[in-house]
């Protein structure tokens, strides 16, 4: 039974946090915080799980998800897409574990 | 159609090793199929499922699981209402738009912010790109608990590379002037050194969601 509770607990709060801002405005604008909010959560989003994913490695990758990072940060300078530092970041990972 | 399969896609690589890992710690800590397509289905929120094993680990129950994800899954109130914002031009029906909420995850909404970036995606788009990754994230849960140990290593090739090199790609791209690069780089610090010191889960939930109301109320006259 516990772990039927926790299963659904999951889902049911989850989904109820997903659809209440529909609920709440029902095609409405939200409220001015909100959208005073919304043009800048892209960018903290990406910024934070970039922080989260490469300093929150474990300590065994860490290093080589930095490396990676970086030579992926630079492709940006090419051209702003998300291909670039997926590809070359894993293209360099393979080659750092290729190597070690 | 095709360019929201294509954008789906390039999350596969980065989703897959994680729900695989995902359906193997589930099966570890006692759940059968049926559970794990519950929360995967319904909960499809990598870091409350894996914090749940983590209460199933601890004897917990539903109470506690109902808080936790709560607490975690809480910042999907602020990112549906961003992506609801998305078709609010479209006059989509009800159940669209909750059909559209009921995929927003962090990957997903970064993916559908930067395609509006690029142009206005149709309802139906968006509801493909998150579908697909719903199907991914599913698909990957169910095989790591029913064939988890006996699948390739996917880490010798660095594909496990691919949802951070995913969100440094998206930094860049949000990253439009100055004053998005200053906010982009404090939340990466500060993301980053809340996870150094083993509170990923902390910085996922608060640093992005009152970043971003903070700095919004400030620039806002």
């Amino acid at each position: 039974m516990s772990l039927w509770g926790i299963a659904a607990a999951v889902a049911v709060v989850s989904t109820l946090i997903r659809i209440w801002p529909e609920l709440a405005l029902r095609g409405r604008e939200p409220p001015v915080w909100v959208r005073a909010a919304l043009p800048w959560l892209p960018v903290a989003v990406a910024g934070t799980f970039v922080g989260i994913m490469h300093l929150g490695a474990t300590p065994g990758v860490r290093i080589e998800y930095l490396l990676a990072g970086a030579a992926g940060a630079l492709t940006l300078l090419w051209r702003r897409t998300f291909y670039g530092p997926l590809v070359v970041g894993a293209l360099t990972l393979a080659l750092l574990r290729a190597a070690s | 159609m095709k360019a929201a399969l294509a954008r789906a896609f390039v999350l596969a690589p980065g989703i897959l090793p994680l729900s695989l890992l995902y359906g193997i710690a589930a099966g570890g800590a006692g759940f059968t199929a049926a559970q794990v397509f519950l929360m995967s289905g319904f909960g499809f929120a990598g870091t409350a499922q894996f914090a749940a094993i983590n209460l199933a680990n601890a004897g917990a129950g539903f109470l506690a699981a109902a808080g936790t994800t709560f607490v975690i899954n809480s910042r999907y109130l602020l990112m549906t209402t961003g992506t609801l914002q998305l078709v609010q031009h479209r006059r989509a029906p009800a159940w669209k738009r909750i059909w559209l909420s009921l995929l927003v995850v962090d990957e997903n909404y970064a993916l559908q912010q930067q395609w509006a970036e690029q142009g206005k995606p149709r309802t139906w788009d968006l509801i493909l790109l998150g579908s697909t990754i719903w199907v991914i994230w599913m698909t990957g849960s169910l095989a790591g608990l029913l064939v988890g140990d006996r699948l390739p290593d996917l880490m010798a090739i660095g594909l496990d590379y691919a949802l951070p090199g995913l969100f440094v790609g998206l930094l860049g791209i949000f990253a439009k002037d100055r004053e998005h690069a200053a906010l982009g780089l404090a939340c990466l610090a500060l993301g980053g050194v809340l996870a150094l010191v083993g509170q990923a889960v902390l910085a996922t939930v608060l640093v992005p969601v009152v970043a971003a109301i903070g700095w919004g109320r400030w620039r806002t006259p």
